[in-house]
């Protein structure tokens, strides 16, 4: 493995954590925004409760991977800039407008931040999903001559853009019900039913991006289908397993399997694009950084992963959802309460 | 319609200018809250724990704006300056690999600190602080490094266009590196500690003279005076490391339009960029040249020493400079008012005259401007240069079509945020005062069942 490789491996993993973390944030907050009915201040209360203390951090898994891009690799961070400039300048709009309403929201401010909070925590992902699908069609020139909509105006850029925000949205409702686990059957109830619509969802979408190539360039096609293989196969796996886990009470688990969807999904995309990262006419001669620099930039990355990584878990141990309902599987018997609960989620 | 340069560097300059405010405040507010928390836990005086509570959240506020705001920034570097970036990103990569890891630690402890109130021991809490202050300013620390790399870039073999070795440390070793530093967290210090006062100076002023105000006021104010000499210091240091790597930043900033010996101070007026000379200042003869060479018929470096499109805009340098430094001096002469009024009335002389609250009122704006001030002294001296002598900053703006489209949108979204991030500021201080009358009533009611 050579120094490039490693900060690349690296920067993957970041990217990997801020789908799954970032994700689930977004996720929150387009659940935030989808609640409706008298149960509504419920979901949005436990969107709220579950991101408040996490949320900052998880956001720094996007600086981390902005800064490990442009320091290790100075030309591919040129050439995204140019290339994807409108999805990233709308996907920046929005985690900024999110960021912000939801401090506000904290804050006791009006109503009207939390529309914003919801509409933005809708539109975030989507930019992202967009331009990762035009980098799967391999048709974007890397000096930006594409012009501004090119990301957007593909197929498989529409499909990779729903099917971000439709796995957001699964991860969230995967991670909210561990956080509602100890406070509210009904809740648990419906948040089931929102993944369980949400893993469907992103399976059609998941195969609707190779089929989008089809029809224009059925070489391509094919190519993303073989290279993304493994990562369809772990995809569906993880899928069902995630939803037999949330069914039978096993929260922790069913989070670990919601993550792991993303990470493959993900995984899949970098199998496509790599080595080459998704651009026409990338000069990837030029586009890392001097061999020195590369390697100190990787010993960093490690080093700082070594003590960020363990502070991470700290957070999230202190601020971990509360006690499980009774009735939870490590209790044994299933209650009435576990039972009613049951039929509400099948 | 804008020229994409003029676009780009408008929407750099709002941006930078809407985050550093937020940053300073990142870096100064954890390292006051780390006092009065102290004073909290061991004095157990509900005025010290208010004031820890209070500040707790407007930094969770504070801190969420300059977040997003940060974030922004590093997107910009490409998607404004992509040539930049490409050349040499690599270059300075190390200063912002560890700022990112400086920025973890600072948002992982911000969360256990913000949310952990009623969930961890008092003294576990308050270490929850300690890496909140100490990452915040060492993310400070990191970014500040890379643009003094910019103004005096080292360590960089240039083979036509294409960087093929950087020191990787080059941008801690560059020469204006540790003056540049050291001034920006001074001034950060003093900001927070101007903007906590002027906070508590108006409820001050407003008749709200309890415990919970006067040591809001002290606390924000001693810091904040007891640096402003500290600064005025750290400034001189600051230009006179321009003298070897910028001399034309200098020239610049004293408005000094031709090279020559015995060069006078120049006091405030206008320059003239038609002219390439100084209007309406004050002058004291030959003290540039004393100053900076110990001798009163030294030679110093003009702007004329170079063709003119190599010039650094000067009359928007001069002016910020004079301001900035104005400024500063305005705060030594407050240092020295409140030193006296503190003689001659005792300990609770400043808060004791209305006119001293005024004056620190305005103080907390003053500071912010004086920061901006000199930010903007900094960047525009530099130019027409984005990394100094190597790279001109026409070179680096992006091609794309319609650049100036984003300039207005982060217009418009950044006005909307700084008035819900003031309205919500209020609102944090207000939700203070009452839910303080709240306990008093509840606590009242309680003994009466007692």
């Amino acid at each position: 493995v050579t120094a490039a490789q490693g900060v690349l491996l690296v920067i993957f993993v970041g990217v990997a954590a801020y789908a799954v973390l970032g994700g689930a944030d977004f996720g929150a907050g387009i659940w935030y925004g989808l609640a409706t009915g008298r149960h509504r201040h419920e979901y949005r209360g436990l969107a709220l409760r579950a991101m408040g203390p996490v949320w900052e951090a998880n956001h720094t898994w996007l600086v981390f991977v902005l800064i490990g891009l442009f320091s290790g690799f100075p030309g591919v961070f040129a050439g995204y800039s140019r290339a994807l400039l409108l999805p990233l300048a709308l996907a920046l709009t929005a985690i900024v407008l999110r960021g912000a309403a939801f401090a506000f929201i904290g804050a006791g401010s009006p109503r009207r931040w939390g529309a914003v909070f919801a509409v933005s925590s809708l539109a975030a992902p989507y930019p992202f999903g967009s331009a990762a699908g035009a980098m799967v069609a391999g048709a974007l020139p890397a000096d930006g001559s594409g012009g501004l909509l090119a990301p957007f105006l593909t197929p498989t850029a529409v499909a990779a853009g729903l099917l971000a925000s439709a796995i957001s949205a699964f991860v969230a409702a995967v991670f909210l019900s561990h956080q509602a686990a100890g406070d509210s059957p009904r809740l648990v109830a419906g948040l089931y039913r929102r993944a369980v619509a949400t893993a469907v969802l992103l399976l059609v979408l998941a195969v609707a991006v190779p089929v989008s190539l089809a029809a224009d360039d059925p070489a391509r096609a094919s190519f993303v289908a073989r290279q993304s293989m493994v990562a369809a196969v772990v995809v569906s796996a993880a899928l069902l397993a995630s939803g037999y886990l949330l069914g039978t009470g096993r929260y922790a688990l069913a989070r670990l399997c919601a993550g792991l969807v993303a990470v493959a999904v993900l995984a899949g995309w970098a199998a496509v694009i790599y080595p080459g990262f998704g651009l026409r006419d990338l000069d990837v001669s030029g586009a890392a950084a001097p061999a020195t620099n590369l390697r100190l930039t990787l010993g960093i990355l490690i080093g700082g992963l070594a003590i960020v990584v363990p502070a991470m878990l700290l957070l999230f141990r202190t601020f971990r959802p509360a006690t499980a309902l009774p009735g939870d599987h490590r209790t044994g018997a299933p209650t009435e309460q576990r039972r009613r609960l049951n039929r509400g989620a099948h | 319609m804008l020229d994409n340069l003029t676009a780009a560097r408008e929407q750099m300059a709002l941006s930078l200018g809407f985050h550093i405010v937020f940053a300073v405040l990142g870096v100064g507010l954890p390292w006051l809250l780390l006092f009065v928390e102290d004073r909290a836990i061991r004095t157990g005086d509900q005025a010290w724990t208010r004031l820890a509570r209070t500040w707790s959240k407007a930094t969770g506020v504070l801190f969420a704006v300059g977040a997003v705001s940060g974030t922004v920034l590093s997107f910009e570097f490409g998607l404004l300056w992509p040539t930049f970036m490409q050349r040499f990103g690599s270059a300075f990569g190390i200063s912002f690999t560890l700022e990112a890891f400086a920025f973890f630690i600072e948002a992982v402890f911000l969360g256990l600190y913000l949310y952990g109130w009623d969930r961890l021991s008092p003294r576990a809490h308050w270490w929850c602080a300690v890496p909140v202050a100490l990452g915040g300013t060492l993310s400070m620390i990191f970014v500040t490094t890379a643009n003094a790399w910019m103004n005096a870039p080292v360590g960089v073999i240039d083979d036509r266009g294409q960087v093929v070795a950087a020191e990787p440390f080059a941008p801690f070793t560059a020469p204006t590196t540790w003056p540049q530093v050291i001034h920006l967290g001074v001034a950060a210090l003093m900001c927070t500690g101007f903007a906590v006062a002027a906070v508590y100076a108006t409820g001050l002023l407003r008749g709200r003279r309890d415990a919970y105000h006067r040591r809001g006021f002290a606390v924000g104010i001693t810091v904040a005076l007891a640096l402003a000499p500290v600064q005025a210091g750290v400034g001189d240091w600051a230009i006179r490391a321009l003298e070897h790597s910028q001399p034309l930043k200098l020239a610049a900033l004293e408005g000094l339009g031709t090279t020559r010996a015995g060069a006078p101070q120049s006091l405030g007026g206008w320059f003239d960029q038609s002219t390439g000379e100084l209007r309406g200042a004050i002058e004291i003869p030959k003290a540039l040249s004393l100053m900076l060479h110990a001798d009163p018929n030294a030679r110093v470096v003009g702007l004329d020493s170079v063709p003119a499109a190599d010039r650094p805009p000067a009359a928007i340098a001069h002016l910020a400079f004079d301001t900035m430094v104005g400024i500063g001096m305005a705060f030594l002469g407050m240092l020295a008012w409140a030193v006296w009024l503190r003689r001659r009335r005792g300990g609770a002389g400043p808060v004791g005259s209305r006119w001293f609250l005024r004056a620190a009122v305005a103080a907390g704006p003053a500071a912010m401007t004086a920061l901006i001030a000199g930010w903007i002294a900094t960047e525009v001296g530099r130019q027409p240069w984005i990394v100094y002598r190597l790279m001109r900053t026409a070179d680096a703006v992006s091609h794309a079509p319609h650049l100036e489209i984003f300039l207005y949108a982060t217009m418009v979204v950044y006005a909307v945020l700084a008035t819900a991030l003031v309205a919500s500021l209020r609102r944090i201080a207000h939700v203070r005062r009452t839910s303080l009358v709240d306990t008093e009533v509840s606590t009242g009611r309680r003994e009466v069942t007692a």
